[in-house]
Protein backbone atom coordinates (compact mmCIF):
# COMPACT_ATOMS: atom_id res chain seq x y z
CA UNK A 1 0.00 0.00 0.00
CA UNK A 2 3.02 2.53 0.70
CA UNK A 3 4.14 2.07 -2.64
CA UNK A 4 0.79 2.35 -4.20
CA UNK A 5 0.52 5.71 -2.21
CA UNK A 6 4.09 6.57 -3.30
CA UNK A 7 3.56 5.93 -7.17
CA UNK A 8 0.44 8.52 -6.60
CA UNK A 9 2.06 10.96 -5.36
CA UNK A 10 4.68 10.40 -8.49
CA UNK A 11 1.85 10.96 -11.15
CA UNK A 12 0.56 14.20 -9.66
CA UNK A 13 1.70 15.76 -12.59
CA UNK A 14 -0.54 14.19 -14.44
CA UNK A 15 -3.54 14.26 -12.07
CA UNK A 16 -3.30 17.89 -12.11
CA UNK A 17 -3.46 17.61 -15.81
CA UNK A 18 -6.41 15.58 -15.95
CA UNK A 19 -8.71 17.67 -13.25
CA UNK A 20 -7.07 21.15 -16.15
CA UNK A 21 -7.40 19.63 -19.00
CA UNK A 22 -10.85 18.17 -18.19
CA UNK A 23 -12.04 21.29 -17.31
CA UNK A 24 -11.03 23.35 -19.93
CA UNK A 25 -11.96 20.95 -22.66
CA UNK A 26 -15.89 21.47 -21.19
CA UNK A 27 -16.76 24.12 -22.60
CA UNK A 28 -14.28 24.62 -25.04
CA UNK A 29 -16.37 25.06 -28.12
CA UNK A 30 -19.36 26.81 -26.76
CA UNK A 31 -19.93 30.23 -27.75
CA UNK A 32 -20.49 31.22 -23.93
CA UNK A 33 -17.17 29.48 -22.93
CA UNK A 34 -16.01 29.67 -19.57
CA UNK A 35 -18.90 31.76 -18.44
CA UNK A 36 -20.90 28.25 -18.15
CA UNK A 37 -19.31 27.30 -15.57
CA UNK A 38 -21.36 29.93 -13.87
CA UNK A 39 -24.22 29.77 -15.92
CA UNK A 40 -24.29 25.93 -15.06
CA UNK A 41 -25.36 25.78 -11.82
CA UNK A 42 -27.50 29.33 -11.68
CA UNK A 43 -30.02 27.56 -15.13
CA UNK A 44 -30.43 24.60 -12.51
CA UNK A 45 -31.69 27.12 -9.81
CA UNK A 46 -34.30 29.37 -12.11
CA UNK A 47 -35.85 26.62 -13.45
CA UNK A 48 -36.81 24.88 -9.55
CA UNK A 49 -37.83 28.52 -8.46
CA UNK A 50 -39.85 28.89 -11.34
CA UNK A 51 -41.43 25.61 -10.47
CA UNK A 52 -41.79 26.16 -6.84
CA UNK A 53 -42.12 29.59 -6.03
CA UNK A 54 -43.88 30.42 -9.50
CA UNK A 55 -46.09 27.64 -10.12
CA UNK A 56 -46.94 26.39 -6.66
CA UNK A 57 -46.52 29.24 -4.78
CA UNK A 58 -44.77 27.69 -1.79
CA UNK A 59 -41.62 28.99 -0.36
CA UNK A 60 -40.66 31.87 2.04
CA UNK A 61 -39.12 35.07 1.68
CA UNK A 62 -35.78 34.18 1.12
CA UNK A 63 -36.95 30.89 -0.59
CA UNK A 64 -34.09 32.00 -3.51
CA UNK A 65 -31.11 31.76 -1.32
CA UNK A 66 -32.72 28.49 0.54
CA UNK A 67 -32.77 26.99 -3.27
CA UNK A 68 -29.58 27.62 -4.43
CA UNK A 69 -27.59 26.96 -1.28
CA UNK A 70 -29.56 23.70 -2.09
CA UNK A 71 -29.21 23.02 -5.36
CA UNK A 72 -25.68 24.31 -5.69
CA UNK A 73 -24.88 21.82 -2.63
CA UNK A 74 -26.78 18.86 -4.55
CA UNK A 75 -25.14 19.54 -8.13
CA UNK A 76 -21.92 18.80 -6.34
CA UNK A 77 -23.12 15.55 -4.92
CA UNK A 78 -24.95 14.42 -7.69
CA UNK A 79 -22.49 14.99 -10.56
CA UNK A 80 -19.57 13.64 -9.02
CA UNK A 81 -21.58 10.48 -7.91
CA UNK A 82 -22.73 10.47 -11.77
CA UNK A 83 -19.36 10.86 -13.46
CA UNK A 84 -17.44 8.84 -11.06
CA UNK A 85 -19.64 5.78 -12.61
CA UNK A 86 -17.90 6.56 -16.31
CA UNK A 87 -14.52 7.97 -14.11
CA UNK A 88 -12.94 4.38 -15.20
CA UNK A 89 -14.67 2.84 -18.15
CA UNK A 90 -14.50 6.01 -20.29
CA UNK A 91 -10.53 5.74 -19.97
CA UNK A 92 -10.38 2.64 -21.52
CA UNK A 93 -8.54 3.61 -24.37
CA UNK A 94 -5.95 4.90 -21.69
CA UNK A 95 -6.01 2.30 -19.23
CA UNK A 96 -5.59 -0.46 -21.57
CA UNK A 97 -2.22 1.09 -23.43
CA UNK A 98 -0.88 2.62 -20.07
CA UNK A 99 0.29 1.32 -16.88
CA UNK A 100 -1.32 4.14 -14.25
CA UNK A 101 -2.58 3.64 -10.98
CA UNK A 102 -6.11 3.30 -11.50
CA UNK A 103 -7.60 5.32 -8.86
CA UNK A 104 -6.08 8.72 -10.56
CA UNK A 105 -9.07 8.58 -12.76
CA UNK A 106 -11.67 8.75 -10.17
CA UNK A 107 -9.85 10.85 -7.83
CA UNK A 108 -9.40 13.54 -10.72
CA UNK A 109 -13.10 13.28 -11.42
CA UNK A 110 -14.14 14.24 -7.84
CA UNK A 111 -11.11 17.08 -7.80
CA UNK A 112 -12.90 18.65 -10.96
CA UNK A 113 -16.30 18.25 -9.31
CA UNK A 114 -14.52 20.42 -6.74
CA UNK A 115 -13.50 22.97 -8.93
CA UNK A 116 -17.03 23.73 -10.40
CA UNK A 117 -18.55 23.54 -6.65
CA UNK A 118 -16.05 26.70 -6.10
CA UNK A 119 -17.71 28.25 -9.37
CA UNK A 120 -21.18 27.69 -7.61
CA UNK A 121 -20.01 29.41 -4.28
CA UNK A 122 -19.78 32.60 -6.63
CA UNK A 123 -23.24 32.20 -7.56
CA UNK A 124 -24.29 31.47 -3.74
CA UNK A 125 -22.53 34.78 -2.73
CA UNK A 126 -24.44 36.79 -5.68
CA UNK A 127 -27.66 35.66 -3.66
CA UNK A 128 -26.97 36.56 -0.38
CA UNK A 129 -26.01 40.13 -1.64
CA UNK A 130 -29.34 40.26 -3.92
CA UNK A 131 -31.60 39.08 -0.70
CA UNK A 132 -29.66 41.05 1.33
CA UNK A 133 -28.14 38.38 3.71
CA UNK A 134 -25.51 38.98 5.79
CA UNK A 135 -23.70 35.74 6.96
CA UNK A 136 -21.90 35.80 10.58
CA UNK A 137 -18.54 34.41 11.59
CA UNK A 138 -20.01 30.53 11.06
CA UNK A 139 -19.27 31.05 7.34
CA UNK A 140 -15.36 30.69 8.74
CA UNK A 141 -16.91 26.87 9.12
CA UNK A 142 -17.21 26.65 5.32
CA UNK A 143 -13.75 24.66 4.29
CA UNK A 144 -14.49 22.62 7.41
CA UNK A 145 -17.71 21.33 5.64
CA UNK A 146 -16.19 21.30 2.22
CA UNK A 147 -13.24 19.05 3.00
CA UNK A 148 -15.90 16.68 4.39
CA UNK A 149 -18.00 16.67 1.34
CA UNK A 150 -14.87 16.27 -0.90
CA UNK A 151 -13.87 13.12 1.72
CA UNK A 152 -17.66 11.70 1.68
CA UNK A 153 -17.79 12.07 -2.11
CA UNK A 154 -13.96 10.69 -2.39
CA UNK A 155 -15.57 7.43 -0.81
CA UNK A 156 -18.27 7.26 -3.26
CA UNK A 157 -16.46 7.83 -6.44
CA UNK A 158 -13.72 5.69 -5.49
CA UNK A 159 -16.22 2.44 -4.62
CA UNK A 160 -18.78 3.54 -8.03
CA UNK A 161 -15.71 4.09 -10.29
CA UNK A 162 -14.57 0.13 -9.47
CA UNK A 163 -17.61 -1.40 -9.11
CA UNK A 164 -18.94 -0.13 -12.42
CA UNK A 165 -16.37 -1.56 -14.10
CA UNK A 166 -17.75 -5.54 -13.11
CA UNK A 167 -21.06 -4.15 -13.16
CA UNK A 168 -21.88 -2.18 -15.79
CA UNK A 169 -25.51 -2.28 -14.97
CA UNK A 170 -24.75 0.67 -12.18
CA UNK A 171 -24.92 3.28 -14.65
CA UNK A 172 -27.82 2.79 -15.94
CA UNK A 173 -29.56 2.13 -12.09
CA UNK A 174 -27.70 5.28 -10.78
CA UNK A 175 -29.53 8.08 -12.75
CA UNK A 176 -32.81 6.68 -11.04
CA UNK A 177 -31.21 6.15 -7.16
CA UNK A 178 -30.25 9.96 -7.90
CA UNK A 179 -33.79 10.93 -8.30
CA UNK A 180 -34.89 9.56 -5.31
CA UNK A 181 -32.30 10.55 -3.23
CA UNK A 182 -32.62 14.19 -4.63
CA UNK A 183 -36.48 14.27 -3.45
CA UNK A 184 -35.77 12.48 -0.60
CA UNK A 185 -33.17 15.31 0.65
CA UNK A 186 -34.11 18.84 1.72
CA UNK A 187 -32.91 20.11 -0.96
CA UNK A 188 -36.11 22.07 -2.79
CA UNK A 189 -38.51 21.64 0.42
CA UNK A 190 -37.57 22.91 3.29
CA UNK A 191 -36.64 20.69 5.98
CA UNK A 192 -38.65 22.25 9.52
CA UNK A 193 -41.44 21.29 7.23
CA UNK A 194 -41.19 17.37 7.31
CA UNK A 195 -43.64 15.61 9.60
CA UNK A 196 -42.85 14.12 12.42
CA UNK A 197 -42.96 10.83 11.33
CA UNK A 198 -40.90 10.92 8.55
CA UNK A 199 -37.92 13.11 10.36
CA UNK A 200 -35.57 9.81 10.55
CA UNK A 201 -35.50 10.86 6.41
CA UNK A 202 -33.56 13.56 7.27
CA UNK A 203 -31.35 11.98 10.22
CA UNK A 204 -30.37 9.17 7.99
CA UNK A 205 -29.35 11.38 5.06
CA UNK A 206 -25.93 12.23 4.73
CA UNK A 207 -26.94 14.81 2.22
CA UNK A 208 -29.33 16.76 4.30
CA UNK A 209 -26.74 16.88 6.97
CA UNK A 210 -24.78 18.86 4.78
CA UNK A 211 -27.76 20.69 2.78
CA UNK A 212 -28.74 22.13 6.62
CA UNK A 213 -25.26 22.89 7.42
CA UNK A 214 -24.50 25.03 4.69
CA UNK A 215 -28.08 26.57 5.28
CA UNK A 216 -26.85 27.26 8.88
CA UNK A 217 -23.52 28.88 8.27
CA UNK A 218 -24.73 30.73 5.29
CA UNK A 219 -28.32 32.05 5.84
CA UNK A 220 -29.29 31.17 10.21
CA UNK A 221 -25.57 32.01 11.43
CA UNK A 222 -25.59 29.20 13.31
CA UNK A 223 -23.56 26.12 13.75
CA UNK A 224 -22.72 22.97 10.94
CA UNK A 225 -24.03 19.87 12.88
CA UNK A 226 -20.93 19.42 13.69
CA UNK A 227 -21.26 15.23 15.29
CA UNK A 228 -22.61 13.99 12.19
CA UNK A 229 -20.22 15.87 9.97
CA UNK A 230 -17.62 14.30 12.04
CA UNK A 231 -19.27 11.22 11.89
CA UNK A 232 -19.51 10.75 8.06
CA UNK A 233 -15.96 12.64 7.81
CA UNK A 234 -14.42 9.75 9.89
CA UNK A 235 -16.79 7.03 7.96
CA UNK A 236 -15.65 8.43 4.90
CA UNK A 237 -11.73 8.04 5.68
CA UNK A 238 -12.45 4.64 6.59
CA UNK A 239 -13.88 3.47 3.07
CA UNK A 240 -11.14 5.74 1.60
CA UNK A 241 -8.13 3.67 3.34
CA UNK A 242 -9.93 0.86 2.33
CA UNK A 243 -10.20 1.38 -1.28
CA UNK A 244 -6.44 2.56 -1.84
CA UNK A 245 -6.21 -0.71 0.18
CA UNK A 246 -8.26 -2.56 -2.75
CA UNK A 247 -7.21 -0.74 -5.32
CA UNK A 248 -3.54 -1.66 -4.45
CA UNK A 249 -4.55 -5.40 -4.75
CA UNK A 250 -7.07 -5.75 -6.85
CA UNK A 251 -6.74 -3.03 -10.00
CA UNK A 252 -5.13 -5.39 -12.32
CA UNK A 253 -8.40 -7.23 -12.74
CA UNK A 254 -10.05 -3.97 -13.85
CA UNK A 255 -7.91 -4.01 -17.70
CA UNK A 256 -9.50 -7.55 -18.35
CA UNK A 257 -12.80 -6.58 -17.67
CA UNK A 258 -12.99 -3.15 -19.69
CA UNK B 1 17.16 -8.00 -17.19
CA UNK B 2 14.03 -9.92 -17.46
CA UNK B 3 13.14 -12.96 -17.10
CA UNK B 4 9.88 -15.01 -17.88
CA UNK B 5 9.01 -18.16 -16.40
CA UNK B 6 6.12 -20.34 -17.32
CA UNK B 7 3.36 -17.20 -17.60
CA UNK B 8 0.29 -17.97 -18.28
CA UNK B 9 -2.65 -15.03 -18.86
CA UNK B 10 -5.60 -16.31 -18.22
CA UNK B 11 -8.85 -14.39 -19.61
CA UNK B 12 -11.99 -16.00 -17.89
CA UNK B 13 -16.11 -15.23 -19.12
CA UNK B 14 -18.23 -14.93 -15.83
CA UNK B 15 -19.71 -18.00 -16.44
CA UNK B 16 -22.82 -16.75 -13.66
CA UNK B 17 -23.55 -13.96 -15.46
CA UNK B 18 -24.48 -15.48 -18.65
CA UNK B 19 -25.91 -17.85 -17.47
CA UNK B 20 -28.17 -15.29 -15.59
CA UNK B 21 -28.51 -13.31 -18.50
CA UNK B 22 -29.84 -16.19 -20.84
CA UNK B 23 -32.11 -16.67 -18.10
CA UNK B 24 -33.56 -13.00 -17.63
CA UNK B 25 -33.95 -13.03 -21.43
CA UNK B 26 -35.66 -16.50 -21.28
CA UNK B 27 -38.01 -14.83 -19.13
CA UNK B 28 -38.64 -11.81 -20.85
CA UNK B 29 -39.12 -13.54 -24.28
CA UNK B 30 -40.60 -16.44 -22.95
CA UNK B 31 -38.24 -19.45 -25.04
CA UNK B 32 -36.16 -21.88 -23.00
CA UNK B 33 -32.78 -21.17 -24.61
CA UNK B 34 -29.51 -22.34 -23.44
CA UNK B 35 -26.47 -20.93 -24.19
CA UNK B 36 -23.18 -22.87 -23.49
CA UNK B 37 -20.72 -20.60 -21.30
CA UNK B 38 -17.48 -21.30 -22.01
CA UNK B 39 -15.46 -20.73 -18.45
CA UNK B 40 -12.00 -19.08 -19.22
CA UNK B 41 -8.79 -18.79 -22.06
CA UNK B 42 -5.61 -18.67 -22.02
CA UNK B 43 -4.20 -16.34 -24.31
CA UNK B 44 -0.68 -16.92 -23.08
CA UNK B 45 0.84 -20.14 -21.53
CA UNK B 46 4.07 -21.17 -20.57
CA UNK B 47 5.48 -18.67 -22.01
CA UNK B 48 9.57 -18.44 -20.81
CA UNK B 49 12.34 -16.42 -22.11
CA UNK B 50 15.11 -14.13 -21.07
CA UNK B 51 16.69 -11.27 -22.26
CA UNK B 52 19.79 -9.42 -21.26
CA UNK B 53 20.89 -5.78 -21.37
CA UNK B 54 21.21 -4.90 -25.10
CA UNK B 55 19.50 -7.67 -26.42
CA UNK B 56 17.06 -6.76 -29.31
CA UNK B 57 14.00 -9.16 -29.46
CA UNK B 58 11.66 -9.53 -31.88
CA UNK B 59 8.19 -11.69 -31.49
CA UNK B 60 6.41 -13.13 -34.19
CA UNK B 61 3.27 -14.73 -34.64
CA UNK B 62 -0.11 -14.96 -36.30
CA UNK B 63 -3.53 -12.60 -35.32
CA UNK B 64 -4.40 -13.75 -31.61
CA UNK B 65 -1.00 -15.55 -31.18
CA UNK B 66 -0.84 -13.45 -27.64
CA UNK B 67 1.97 -10.77 -29.00
CA UNK B 68 0.50 -7.88 -27.47
CA UNK B 69 -0.57 -9.80 -24.45
CA UNK B 70 2.79 -10.32 -23.40
CA UNK B 71 3.90 -7.00 -24.23
CA UNK B 72 1.33 -6.13 -21.37
CA UNK B 73 2.36 -8.47 -19.19
CA UNK B 74 5.96 -7.20 -19.77
CA UNK B 75 5.03 -3.69 -19.09
CA UNK B 76 2.78 -4.47 -15.87
CA UNK B 77 -0.14 -4.12 -17.47
CA UNK B 78 -1.27 -7.70 -16.85
CA UNK B 79 -0.80 -9.88 -13.97
CA UNK B 80 0.29 -13.30 -14.84
CA UNK B 81 -2.30 -15.93 -13.86
CA UNK B 82 0.87 -18.45 -13.43
CA UNK B 83 4.34 -18.59 -13.88
CA UNK B 84 6.72 -15.57 -12.94
CA UNK B 85 8.04 -12.55 -14.19
CA UNK B 86 11.21 -10.57 -13.11
CA UNK B 87 12.29 -7.28 -14.52
CA UNK B 88 15.03 -5.03 -13.13
CA UNK B 89 14.82 -1.62 -13.92
CA UNK B 90 12.06 0.62 -15.45
CA UNK B 91 9.76 -0.30 -18.03
CA UNK B 92 8.09 1.65 -20.23
CA UNK B 93 6.00 0.55 -23.04
CA UNK B 94 4.36 2.04 -26.17
CA UNK B 95 1.74 0.04 -27.19
CA UNK B 96 0.29 2.17 -30.21
CA UNK B 97 1.02 5.37 -31.32
CA UNK B 98 -1.18 8.39 -29.77
CA UNK B 99 -2.42 6.34 -27.11
CA UNK B 100 -4.83 8.23 -25.26
CA UNK B 101 -5.04 11.16 -27.44
CA UNK B 102 -7.28 13.86 -26.03
CA UNK B 103 -9.32 14.94 -29.28
CA UNK B 104 -10.61 17.99 -27.54
CA UNK B 105 -7.45 18.91 -26.51
CA UNK B 106 -4.23 21.13 -28.31
CA UNK B 107 -1.31 19.14 -29.50
CA UNK B 108 0.93 20.73 -27.33
CA UNK B 109 -1.98 19.56 -24.14
CA UNK B 110 -1.35 15.97 -25.92
CA UNK B 111 1.80 15.88 -25.45
CA UNK B 112 1.87 17.14 -22.03
CA UNK B 113 -0.72 14.41 -21.20
CA UNK B 114 1.16 11.26 -22.77
CA UNK B 115 4.65 12.17 -21.63
CA UNK B 116 2.65 12.12 -18.14
CA UNK B 117 1.08 9.30 -18.88
CA UNK B 118 4.15 7.75 -19.82
CA UNK B 119 5.37 8.64 -16.34
CA UNK B 120 7.32 11.43 -16.67
CA UNK B 121 6.96 14.71 -14.66
CA UNK B 122 6.06 18.23 -16.43
CA UNK B 123 10.13 19.56 -16.39
CA UNK B 124 10.57 16.07 -18.19
CA UNK B 125 8.45 17.28 -20.80
CA UNK B 126 9.53 21.13 -20.78
CA UNK B 127 13.33 20.19 -21.82
CA UNK B 128 11.47 17.69 -24.33
CA UNK B 129 8.88 19.88 -25.84
CA UNK B 130 10.24 21.79 -28.30
CA UNK B 131 12.06 18.64 -30.15
CA UNK B 132 8.58 16.96 -29.92
CA UNK B 133 7.33 19.89 -32.16
CA UNK B 134 10.23 19.98 -34.31
CA UNK B 135 10.37 16.06 -35.31
CA UNK B 136 6.90 16.42 -36.16
CA UNK B 137 7.25 19.13 -38.98
CA UNK B 138 4.06 20.31 -37.40
CA UNK B 139 3.26 24.34 -37.91
CA UNK B 140 3.37 26.39 -34.99
CA UNK B 141 0.00 27.42 -35.46
CA UNK B 142 -1.44 24.17 -35.74
CA UNK B 143 0.40 22.56 -32.57
CA UNK B 144 -2.17 24.94 -29.99
CA UNK B 145 -5.36 23.50 -32.08
CA UNK B 146 -7.34 21.30 -30.81
CA UNK B 147 -6.32 18.01 -32.36
CA UNK B 148 -9.47 17.15 -33.89
CA UNK B 149 -8.72 19.98 -36.72
CA UNK B 150 -5.92 17.25 -37.63
CA UNK B 151 -5.59 15.25 -40.26
CA UNK B 152 -4.80 11.94 -39.96
CA UNK B 153 -1.00 12.52 -41.22
CA UNK B 154 -0.80 15.21 -38.96
CA UNK B 155 -1.89 13.14 -36.10
CA UNK B 156 0.29 10.35 -37.24
CA UNK B 157 3.18 12.64 -37.46
CA UNK B 158 2.59 13.75 -33.86
CA UNK B 159 1.79 10.65 -32.23
CA UNK B 160 5.30 9.64 -33.66
CA UNK B 161 7.48 11.74 -32.67
CA UNK B 162 6.31 12.19 -29.36
CA UNK B 163 6.69 8.54 -29.53
CA UNK B 164 9.80 8.71 -30.42
CA UNK B 165 11.01 11.32 -28.81
CA UNK B 166 11.42 10.27 -25.09
CA UNK B 167 14.87 9.53 -23.65
CA UNK B 168 14.44 5.24 -23.19
CA UNK B 169 17.61 3.35 -21.96
CA UNK B 170 18.74 0.58 -24.10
Amino acid sequence: MDSYIKELIKRRDLLIYLVTSGLKAQHRNSFLGYFWWLLDPLLGVVVYYFLVAVLFGHGGEAYGVYLVVGMITWRWLSTTTMSSAKAITGQSGIISQVYLPKIIFPLGTSLTQLVNFSFGLVIIALFLVYFKIMPGVEILWLPFIMFIQQLFLLAISLTLGYISVFIRDIENVLSHLMRIWFYSSPVIWEADRIPAKYSWLIDINPASAFLISYRNIFMHGSNPELLKLLLIGTASIIVIGFMIYYYNRNEHKIIKAL
Amino acid sequence: MIRLTDVGVKYSFNKKRIEFRTAIDNLVLGRNNKKAAKGEFWALKGIGFEGAKGDIIGIIGSNGAGKSTLCKVLSKLLRPDSGEIQVGGEISALLSLGTGFNKGLSGKENIYLNGMMLGFSRRDIDKLYHEIVEFSGLDNSFIEQPIKYYSSGMKARLGFSIARCWPLKY
